[in-house]
């Protein structure tokens, strides 16, 4: 109320301006502060290191864009950026659907409809440990998986080998963590208003073509949010790959965070892993920048 | 959020190199002095030194010591009690043991935020990566100044003297075995091949125990991390090769010898013959957890380690499991391991007060009785728990010395230790690890290994191995400054 | 299946039809199946905790123990002081909770329906921190927490947890669906802005709060390496005390026993997920009844 009235006022321009912006100003502060202070303060600091060789002990030396060539010119750099595009791809095409489906299943049960919400996020508080001697038994030669394949009467799977080692780490990434986004979908599900079914149902539409023509549409605006938050997330991974395979075999599932992890903490080279930050940073702003103009330039057209 | 999930994986960045990690006591406990260990000289030191007491008018310093975890009871209580009687001599220090156990991936952090103890045990891997950085200092100097310097074991002390300086003080060493698992040889009616075995007595044996449709493998080579280049390079000393040569300031790659090209030959029949797990993906738990199910028949790690982890967390019977020496390429060759060990380092970012402060503290009851006293502590505690005591083969003393005929009596007066066999320590012959960039030329060769164990068909060996040393030269080794 | 809210997208007529039948029980079954590998990983550590050492890595790995050993328990609560640890945990994950929802809450809600100068800019500088990976900036950020003097101290967990564009963006995204003629409503009314806020947003949010309070959770539990560097001895939360005291490399507690302890820890969350689960699904459907 006081906004309102407040605004049509002709005042001195700042003070009107501080009037009119108060209430959004106020409640961003703490915000700003907190991610300056607590991120972009290492960031920019991390970003100075990728021009140093960083020395506790005699202190940092400036080495200019030595870094950066160094990190350019290593081969296993662009097996990495593969390996990652691979991932990433694989990832989307055999597990980003899998939440959608799930949040739409549970939502339709009859029983245990809490538990079946939940149950897929179980996963995530299992201790690596654990989880990690899981699938290393599951996917072994005469694991639970092999001996069925082999009951059935087919060809043993190997999980290990060159070709499949990626296949594999997504099946257990996708198991591991699409009970997180189930759950953002099933947030999501719940504010369809109900009455867009029954009204849809009565036009003659067809269960199928329910969830194509009404809940799809409805969950549009999270399935782009969640498939950016995916894009994000696994082109930074590598903890599967590193406890699972260690990044083999032959570099196969090296991907470009491990490669990262590997400068910093096996041969301590935090200004080369900081370069590798910095230069993901960049690939990353530039594809977003272009993927809003390409979306903005299609909505125009 | 995402940052600490995503961090969480490292620390379980698989520790390679640790093979070393002891249960027996590190430094331990005495009512004796060391009379005679003289204080160094160098200009830095003003801190106590005489072993009867310290001047009242030191100026007080306070180190940090390095303390175990607290299931090592016994560990703890001896190193309090270390405390306590240096403290006594030395009023003027002021010991804080504190419990932070040196991982390769947190060392980092650790340093950057100078919250590392001030005498902290590390591996033999780590000697070179360390001295570079600064992170712990030349002891050449103190050692020269302390009285038992002389009688450290040569051997056991060689990775931590890099170009003629010291930097670690050895707390023990192994070298690299073959652990044998005799039930499953029993078992499936198969003779163990003899302890002067070689290449090929060692694929024989591993096809005949071999059971790929129960999932048991003959031998378990590691293949996961850099510790799949460290057992490989088992391999490439029986072979009589070298991973690298220094000469004129430069480091040459040489694991692509001819030597080279036997071991990853080797590896490849290994392969072909299908003796090892289909899972090449074994880190060093990995490994040793598979050997503890009965899994695979024949695994690699120092010494006793192996064993020990067999026997007391595996419960397999004592009189189960063996241990055989790397084999010979061929008959009458020789049984050459690569070596390791444990290892005391001081700190680099304490001052120079601290740090004395911290060498006299370290190697105060080096050599003394009370040492022997706690391992023969250890051993009796561990038979309550039914456990067994295994030594390490290789000691910071040397066998023959007076020191070393106590430590063998003590070990004699208990059934509960293991005894290696006399013609095991006989045969075995073993050789430290490269000294320069070691952990790059082990990840390199990982990846070579990988290539043998998951490729079908036709490899060209000589090729790969061309290309890895290529590789592992033009991305570390020319970078290594010799001064 | 009374009211029109209680139903999904299927209603009672569609269940004559045969195909739908056998899709919603291929579904069922799918359910089920995904449900059981869910639980094994819980019912397996469980099993093993009771198992004897030879049991333990006998192969293959019987299911269940052959003597329940609750001895195993016993032993290993000499090793941890669990309630300790576990008392930190939750101070990390209520401070976490408070903050970071509350003032991302206020700062999306700003975002996206109050007046902001350069509002793309300000959405760029929160939302550009998700395409730097943490790993590339993990010593500088150690390092400043250090310079600020907050190790070992709690609020080390607690104002990061603010600075979180994961949240921020789900939480913006969340208030964007809420129809703006509600808070003009609001406005002529005369409720301040804070008001909106707490009496309109955060209720009609409901549903994404709830799984961001979750999320919350398991990051929290997991989290054990960067905790085990910036907490020390008695701070440290559960997960952290674990790996450094329980199944470090080179432990020598038996495997048993370890299993004992990850039992335990286990227990806590699972006992919040299954038996709160009502509280949860109300929480999830309460954005429904008033969206």
């Amino acid at each position: 109320m006081e906004l309102r009235m407040d605004t049509p006022v002709a005042k001195p321009g700042l003070r009107r301006k501080t009037r009119w912006y108060f209430w959004g100003l106020l409640f961003l502060v703490p915000e700003i502060v907190i991610f300056f202070i607590f991120l972009w303060v290492p960031i920019a600091k991390g970003i100075s290191y990728s021009f140093y060789n960083v020395d506790f002990v005699d202190g940092n030396a400036f080495v200019g864009w030595q870094n950066y060539a160094d990190v350019l010119g290593n081969p296993d750099f662009y097996t990495a950026i593969r390996n990652t595009l691979v991932y990433m791809g694989l990832a989307l095409l055999i597990g980003f659907w899998v939440p959608i489906a799930m949040a739409i299943a549970v939502s339709e049960l009859k029983w245990f409809k809490g538990f079946a919400r939940i149950v897929g996020y179980l996963p995530s508080i299992i201790p690596a440990i654990v989880l990690y001697g899981m699938w290393q038994w599951f996917y072994d030669p005469v694991g639970p998986i092999n001996s069925f394949l082999n009951f059935v009467g087919l060809p043993e799977f190997d999980f290990y080998s060159k070709e499949h080692a990626m296949f594999s780490l997504i099946i257990l990434e996708t198991w591991q963590n699409f009970g997180s986004a189930t759950l953002i979908y099933v947030a999501g599900l719940a504010a369809v208003p109900r009455e867009l079914y029954e009204a849809s149902e009565l036009d003659g539409a067809g269960v199928w073509a329910r969830i194509r023509y009404v809940t799809l549409p409805s969950l549009k605006g999270l399935i782009l949010l969640l498939l950016v938050l995916q894009l994000i997330a696994t082109s930074q991974a590598f903890q599967s790959q590193l406890l699972m395979f260690g990044g083999g075999p032959d570099n196969a599932t090296l991907t470009y965070l491990l490669l990262t992890t590997r400068e910093a903490f096996t041969f301590f080279n935090f200004g080369k892993a900081s370069a590798m930050g910095v230069l993901m940073f960049i690939v990353l702003v530039v594809f977003s920048v272009a993927t809003l103009k390409l979306r903005k330039g299609g909505d125009e057209a | 959020m995402k940052k600490s999930f995503l961090l969480s994986a490292l620390a379980l960045i698989i520790v390679l190199a640790g093979c070393g990690g002891g249960n027996n006591g590190t430094s331990s406990p005495s009512k004796e002095t060391d009379s005679g260990a003289k204080p160094t000289s160098s200009a830095e030191a003003t801190s106590p030194e005489s072993p009867s007491a310290s001047p009242a008018n030191a100026d007080p310093v306070s180190i940090v010591a390095y303390a175990y975890p607290a299931d090592k009871t016994e560990e703890n209580a001896t190193l309090n009690a270390k405390i306590k009687r240096f403290v006594d001599k030395h009023p003027n220090v002021t010991i804080t043991p504190k419990y932070w156990k040196y991982e390769n991936t947190e060392i980092a952090i650790k340093m950057a935020s100078n919250s590392a103890q001030t005498e902290f045990t590390t591996w033999a891997t780590e000697a070179k990566l360390l001295s570079d950085k600064k992170w712990i200092i030349d002891l050449t100097d103190k050692l020269a100044n302390w009285q038992y310097a002389k009688d450290l074991n040569e051997f056991a002390l060689a990775p931590f003297v890099i170009e003629g300086k010291t930097y670690g003080i050895p707390i023990d060493a192994y070298g690299m075995t073959i652990t044998i698992n005799k039930k499953l040889f029993e078992k499936k009616g198969v003779p163990l091949p003899p302890l002067d075995w070689t290449w090929d007595d060692l694929i024989e044996a591993a096809k005949a125990v071999n059971d790929p449709a129960k999932g048991i493998a003959g031998f378990i080579p590691m293949g996961k991390g850099t510790e799949a280049g460290w057992n490989w390079t088992n391999f490439l000393y029986a072979a009589g090769g070298e991973v690298q040569s220094v000469a004129d300031g430069k480091v040459t790659a040489t694991f692509n010898s001819e030597a080279g090209l036997k071991a990853l030959q080797f590896y490849k029949d290994l392969k072909d013959a299908n003796v090892i797990p289909k899972n090449w993906a074994l880190g060093y738990g990995d490994a040793l957890t598979l050997f503890n199910q009965g899994r695979g028949a024949m695994v690699m790690c120092g010494s006793g380690n192996a064993l020990d982890g067999a026997i007391n967390q595996g419960k397999i019977n004592k009189d189960d499991v063996l241990l055989y020496p790397i084999p010979s390429m061929t008959k009458g060759g020789k049984h050459t391991g690569v070596a390791g060990g444990n290892y005391k380092v001081i700190n680099g970012l304490a001052t120079p007060d601290q740090q004395q402060a911290a060498f006299d503290f370290v190697v105060d009851e080096y050599f003394t009785d009370a040492y022997l006293d706690s391992i023969d502590a250890q051993i009796t505690s561990q038979k309550a728990k039914n456990q067994v005591y295994v030594p390490q083969l290789i000691n910071y003393w040397n066998d023959s010395s007076e020191y070393g005929k106590k430590y063998e009596e003590i070990l004699a007066k208990h059934d509960n230790v293991y005894n290696y066999s006399p013609e095991l320590s006989k045969l075995m012959e073993s050789k430290p690890e490269a000294t320069y960039e070691t952990q790059a030329y082990y990840g390199e060769m990982a990846n070579a290994i990988q290539k043998v164990f998951t490729s079908k068909g036709d490899l060209d060996l000589q090729k790969l191995l061309d290309d890895t040393a290529a590789k592992v030269q033009k991305g570390s080794f020319d970078k290594v400054n010799i001064e | 299946m009374k009211t029109a809210q209680d139903r999904a997208i299927m209603s009672r007529y569609d269940f004559r039809k045969p195909g739908v039948k056998v899709v919603y029980a291929f579904m069922v079954l799918c359910i089920i199946l995904i449900s059981l590998s869910m639980l094994y990983p819980f019912a397996n550590t469980f099993m093993n905790s009771l198992k004897s050492t030879e049991e333990f890595f006998a192969f293959p790995a019987p299911f269940f123990p052959s003597h329940w050993l609750w001895g195993n328990y016993k032993e290993s609560l000499d090793y941890l002081n669990i309630a300790l640890h576990f008392k930190n945990t939750v101070l990390i994950f209520a401070g976490n909770t408070f903050i970071s929802l509350t003032f991302l809450g206020l700062a999306a809600f700003s975002l996206a329906h109050l007046r902001v100068p350069a509002k793309k800019w300000i959405t760029l500088y929160f939302m550009s921190t998700l395409l730097i990976p943490a790993n590339s900036y993990l010593i500088p950020n150690f390092l400043n927490l250090k310079g600020l003097g907050l190790l070992n101290s709690f609020w080390a967990f607690w104002l990061p947890a603010g600075a979180n564009a994961f949240y921020l963006l789900l939480l913006k995204n969340f208030f964007d669906g809420i129809h703006k003629e509600l808070f003009e409503s609001a406005r002529i009314d005369g409720a301040s802005e804070f008001r909106s806020f707490l009496s309109i947003a955060v209720p009609l949010s409901a549903p994404i709060l709830v799984t961001l309070v979750l999320l919350g959770f398991s990051t929290t539990w997991n989290d054990f390496y960067w905790s085990s560097l910036v907490m020390q001895e008695d701070k440290l939360p559960l997960a952290a005390a674990i790996y450094t005291k329980i199944i470090y490399p080179g432990s020598t507690i038996n495997w048993n026993v370890r299993f004992a302890i990850l039992s335990m820890t286990l227990l806590p969350p699972l006992i919040v997920f299954l038996f709160f689960q009502r509280y949860i699904i109300s929480g999830l459907s309460l954005g429904a009844v008033k969206g």
